[in-house]
C-alpha cells in the first residue's frame, strides 16, 4: 500500500537527524550530490545532478588494502567502508544506473567487497521527474521508471509525494508523517529517444565512417566517462606511506585515456580515438547486454551535457548507416 | 635499509618550486631514517657534493652554464627528477624562443652582459630524465608521493599523465568551455584538482602539454567560442610554447 | 572471500632464465586448469597479472618477465621471501576436450608460460592424447625459456625448437617459430594451442587452419593490461568478452573476430 506524504522538508529534517544524508544541492549553475546539512539546502527544481552518484559507491580514489610490516612480515587487511548513507533525492534513471553498477559489482563469481560494502549501507530514496531534461533520452529505454532497487520512491503530486516502499529498510523509514493511500499515481515525462532500429542493428553498424568523421572532434579528455553513471572502469595501483605501511588503492579509469589498454612492453591495443569512441558508445548500448542482460546506458544524457565538443553519442547512433 | 641521498638543485627559475620542496619534506621529516638531504643550499650550509641517489632539479636551461650544470648533476645522480614545469618544459621564460634572442637579450641587459644565451628549454633536451613533477607550481604532494615510491624501490611511471579535465568532472566542477571561458583543461596534465577551474578561471596549462592532447580540435572549440587566434595563442605560449603540437599552432595559427 | 586480498607464499625455487626473466616455483596449490591466470605482487610496489607456468598438485611455476615497475621487483625477489598471490582466475584450456586426439602446442617467446602448463598435465595424463607436437621459438639461443626441462618433455612428445636468430653455438632450426610447420601434416581432427604475441598467433593460427584444423579446435591464449581479474576492472574488456573472465583462452573461431 502506498502512502501519502504531505511534508518533505520534516521527512527530510528526521532523516538528517538519525542519517548521513546525500542529495542533490544547487551549485552556481547545476546541481551536484552533496551532504545535507540541513532540509532547507534541498530544493525540488533540478531535472538532475551534473554528475552521478555512482562517486557515494565507488569513490574517485578509494583504499582496498592496508599493508603494514610487522616482525619483518607485511600483512594486508581489507578496509572496508561501512558509513551509513542515505542517497536521497535520486531520479529514476539514476537508480537504473545503481542498478547497472549492482550488476557490474554484484553478479559473477566473484563480489567486489568494497563496493557491496558501501551499497548494503546506502538507502536509496528516489524522486520521479516532473520534466525531462534537453539531454534526456530515458524514453529510449523506459528508464523514467523504476519497479525496483530503491528503497522509497517518491512521486509529487499536487498534495505532497505518493511514497512507494521498496525494501525492508525503506519500511523503517515510514513514520508518523506518512498516511496510507490507495492513489497510485506516477510520473512519467516524455524525453527523446534512440532510433530503436539502429540499436538493434548496433553490430552491423561498427565499420561506419561516422565513427571516424565524429571522432575527429574528440578531444579525448574523458569527461563522457567520468560523467557517465555507469562507467566503472578503474586502476589498481600500490600506494606507500613509509617503507612499512602503504595502500593498494584503486582510481577511476577512462577507456578514453591513452593507457588504458597499454600492455607491460608498451603496446597500446586501442589507440586511435575513433576506435575508443566506438568502445564506449558500443560497450553502453550494445556489448552490455550480452555480458549482463541489460543495457549499460540509462539515457540520463550526461555525456552529451559534460561534453567540452558536443559529441552527441544519441546522435551519433541516430545518424549509423545513413551517410 | 640504507639512507637514500638527497640533492636538490636550481637552475633558472623564479625559485618558488623550492619553497614546494620545503613543504613536501616536512612531510617526509618522519621518515629521516630511509632518506637524507645530502645537498640542498637554499637550506643548509654545508652541502655534499655527490654522487647523489635521487636529484631534484627546478628551473630551466637558458644558457651555457645551465646546460653544463645540467650535465654535471646528471653524471653523479642515479635517479634524475624534474620538478616543475621550468625543469620539464622550459617554463613561462620560454616564450623568449619566439623573439631574436639579441632583441630579446637588449630588451633587458646592457649590451655585452649576457653573452652565452641559449634557447630556452627544459632539462631534458639535455639529459635523460628519469621522471617529471609538472605545474608552475608543482604540487608537494606529487613530490612526496614520488619520493615515498622510490624509497621502496618503484620505478613507477609519471603520475597523472591525464588531462585536467578527469579530475575536474570527478570533483562535481561544471565545464568552463561549456560556459564560454577560454580553458586549457583537456590538453593540460591533471594532478592539481583543478584549482584555478574551481576559482572560475579557465586552466592556464601549467602543468604542461599533455602528448595526447587533440591541440587542434581545441583550437576549433576556441575559436567558435569566439576567441581570436592571437588571445588562443598567448595563453598557448605562456606554459605551452616548447610542445611541438602547441609549436605549430603558434607559428602557423588559423592554418595549422 | 574478498577477492582482492592476496595470500603471501613462499618461494621456493628461484631460476634465472634469460637477460630479462627469472622463474619461481612457489609453495602454493590452487585447484587450477592450465592456461589459467593469477594476480601477484608485493605490498607497496604493485600488482602484474601471470600466467600459470606449470601444473602440478605441489607447486606452482610463474615466469617473471622485467618489463616495468611492478615486474621489475617481482623479478629481484630471491629463494625464501614471500610473493602474493591470488587466482586462479580465466578459463583455462580445454584439457578433457581434447582427449583423444592429436595436440599441437606452439609458443612464441613468453608465451611458453600458459603452453608448458598444457603439456605438463599432458605429459601427466600422457595415455589419454594422441600425437603431441609442440613447437617452441625463441629470438636467439639466449632467449630460450624453460630449457631445462626440454630433455624430459623429449621423452613424451615431439619438440620441436627454433630461433629466429641464430649464433655459432645453434644447431637447431633458424626462423620463426611458424615456419618450422612447413613440412608436417596434422591430422584435421587436431586440436591446437597458441599463445605469444598477437601477430604470431595470427600467423600460426592460419597457418593450422590450412593445415586443415577447425577453427574451433584451435585455441589461443590472449594478453591484455588487467588490473583485477575477476571482471570489474575494464581494461581487458574486448568487444563484449573480458579477457581475464571469459578468457583469457579462445577458440579461433571467436578470438579471430575481437576486433577493438
Amino acid at each position: 500500500m502506498p502512502y501519502l506524504l504531505r511534508d518533505l522538508k520534516a521527512f527530510l529534517k528526521t532523516l538528517i537527524k538519525e542519517h548521513i544524508v546525500i542529495a542533490p544541492v544547487k551549485e552556481k549553475n547545476h546541481y551536484d550530490y552533496k551532504v545535507l546539512e540541513s532540509e532547507d539546502e534541498f530544493h525540488l527544481d533540478y531535472v538532475n545532478t551534473l554528475y552521478p552518484p555512482k562517486k557515494f559507491l565507488l569513490p574517485y580514489e578509494e583504499n582496498l588494502l592496508l599493508f603494514s610490516k610487522r616482525d619483518g612480515e607485511f600483512s594486508a587487511k581489507p578496509l572496508l567502508n561501512k558509513t551509513k548513507r542515505v542517497l536521497f533525492g535520486v531520479r529514476p534513471c539514476d537508480v537504473h544506473g545503481i542498478a547497472v553498477m549492482d550488476r557490474v559489482f554484484l553478479s559473477g563469481n566473484y563480489v567486489d567487497s568494497f563496493y557491496e560494502s558501501r551499497r548494503k549501507n546506502t538507502i536509496i530514496i528516489a524522486i520521479e521527474c516532473e520534466k525531462a531534461g534537453e539531454n534526456c533520452y530515458c524514453e529510449s529505454f523506459g528508464t523514467y521508471k523504476v519497479e525496483s532497487g530503491y528503497d522509497l520512491l517518491l512521486t509529487p503530486v499536487d498534495d505532497g509525494f505518493i511514497v512507494r516502499v521498496g525494501s525492508d529498510e525503506g519500511k523503517k523509514l515510514i513514520n508518523e508523517l506518512f498516511e496510507e493511500t490507495d492513489r497510485d499515481e506516477h510520473k512519467y515525462p516524455k524525453s527523446k529517444t534512440f532510433k530503436k532500429e539502429k540499436l538493434a542493428k548496433m553490430e552491423k553498424y561498427f565499420h561506419d565512417e561516422l565513427w571516424k568523421t565524429e571522432a575527429e572532434k574528440c578531444l579525448s579528455c574523458a569527461a563522457c566517462t567520468i560523467a557517465c553513471p555507469t562507467c566503472t572502469c578503474f586502476t589498481i595501483e600500490d600506494e606507500v606511506q613509509d617503507p612499512e605501511t602503504g595502500y593498494r588503492k584503486r582510481r577511476w579509469a577512462s577507456c578514453q585515456l591513452k593507457d588504458f589498454t597499454e600492455v607491460a612492453g608498451g603496446m597500446t591495443f586501442r589507440k586511435e580515438t575513433y576506435k575508443k569512441l566506438r568502445h564506449f558508445a558500443y560497450h553502453k548500448l550494445y556489448w552490455s547486454i550480452k555480458q549482463y542482460g541489460l543495457r549499460m546506458c540509462i539515457g540520463c544524457g550526461r555525456c552529451i551535457d559534460t561534453c567540452p565538443v558536443n559529441i552527441n553519442i544519441f546522435d551519433i547512433v541516430n545518424r549509423l548507416g545513413e551517410e | 635499509m640504507k639512507r637514500l641521498k638527497l640533492a636538490v638543485f636550481s637552475l633558472t627559475s623564479c625559485d618558488g618550486c623550492q619553497v614546494v620542496l620545503l613543504q613536501a619534506f616536512k612531510q617526509l621529516l618522519q621518515l629521516e631514517r630511509y632518506i637524507e638531504i645530502s645537498h640542498f643550499p637554499l637550506l643548509k650550509d654545508k652541502n655534499k657534493r655527490g654522487p647523489f641517489d635521487i636529484s631534484i632539479v627546478e628551473g630551466s636551461v637558458v644558457n651555457k652554464r645551465d646546460i653544463k650544470k645540467i650535465k654535471q648533476i646528471r653524471k653523479k645522480s642515479k635517479i634524475l627528477i624534474a620538478l616543475g614545469t621550468c625543469a620539464t618544459h622550459g617554463g613561462v621564460q620560454a616564450v623568449k624562443n619566439f623573439m631574436p634572442q639579441d632583441k630579446v637579450v637588449h630588451a633587458v641587459y646592457p649590451p655585452g652582459f649576457i653573452k652565452d644565451a641559449t634557447e630556452v628549454s627544459g632539462i631534458g633536451r639535455h639529459v635523460k630524465v628519469d621522471y617529471e613533477i609538472w605545474g608552475c607550481p608543482p604540487v608537494a604532494e606529487d613530490i612526496v608521493k614520488l619520493l615515498k615510491k622510490l624509497m621502496v624501490g618503484q620505478k613507477p611511471k609519471n603520475i597523472n599523465e591525464e588531462p585536467v579535465c578527469v579530475e575536474c568532472r570527478a570533483l562535481g566542477h561544471e565545464c568552463l568551455l561549456e560556459k564560454g571561458i577560454l580553458c586549457l583543461g583537456p590538453i593540460t596534465h591533471k594532478g592539481c584538482n583543478a584549482i584555478c577551474i574551481s576559482a572560475g578561471r579557465g586552466c592556464y596549462g601549467c602543468r604542461g602539454f599533455l602528448n595526447e592532447g587533440n591541440v587542434k580540435q581545441l583550437l576549433k572549440k576556441l575559436t567558435e567560442m569566439g576567441y581570436s587566434i592571437g588571445q588562443i595563442e598567448d595563453i598557448l605560449s605562456v606554459y605551452m610554447s616548447n610542445s611541438k603540437k602547441v609549436k605549430r599552432v603558434i607559428e602557423y595559427g588559423e592554418n595549422y | 572471500m574478498n577477492p582482492y586480498v592476496p595470500k603471501a607464499v613462499e618461494i621456493i625455487e628461484r631460476h634465472r632464465e634469460t637477460d630479462d626473466t627469472v622463474s619461481y616455483k612457489i609453495k602454493w596449490n590452487p585447484k587450477h586448469k592450465p592456461g589459467q591466470i593469477l594476480e601477484a605482487s608485493y605490498p607497496l610496489i604493485g600488482e602484474a597479472p601471470f600466467g600459470f607456468a606449470s601444473f602440478s598438485e605441489d607447486y606452482v611455476e610463474l615466469l617473471i618477465r622485467s618489463v616495468g615497475n611492478v615486474t621489475n621487483t617481482l623479478a629481484s625477489l630471491k629463494k625464501g621471501d614471500k610473493i602474493w598471490v591470488r587466482g586462479p582466475y580465466g578459463n583455462g584450456f580445454p584439457m578433457k576436450e581434447m582427449e583423444g586426439n592429436d595436440v599441437c602446442l606452439i609458443a612464441g617467446g613468453t608465451g611458453i608460460v600458459p603452453v608448458k602448463a598444457a603439456l605438463e598435465y599432458i605429459i601427466k595424463n600422457r595415455n589419454r592424447y594422441g600425437n603431441v607436437k609442440v613447437f617452441f621459438g625463441f629470438r636467439s639461443p639466449k632467449q630460450l625459456i624453460f630449457k631445462r626441462y626440454f630433455k624430459n618433455w623429449e621423452k613424451d612428445v615431439e619438440l620441436y625448437v627454433s630461433v629466429d636468430r641464430g649464433d655459432k653455438t645453434w644447431k637447431g632450426h633458424v626462423g620463426v617459430v611458424t615456419t618450422m610447420l612447413d613440412n608436417i601434416s596434422f591430422e584435421p581432427k587436431s586440436f591446437a594451442i597458441i599463445c605469444g604475441p598477437p601477430v604470431m598467433i595470427k600467423f600460426a593460427a592460419e597457418k593450422m587452419l590450412n593445415k586443415g584444423l577447425n577453427e574451433s579446435r584451435i585455441f589461443v591464449s590472449l594478453e591484455r593490461l588487467m588490473h583485477c581479474g575477476i571482471g570489474k576492472c575494464g581494461h581487458c574488456m574486448v568487444r563484449n568478452v573480458f579477457i581475464c573472465k571469459d578468457g583469457p583462452v579462445f577458440p579461433y573461431s571467436i578470438a579471430k573476430d575481437l576486433e577493438d
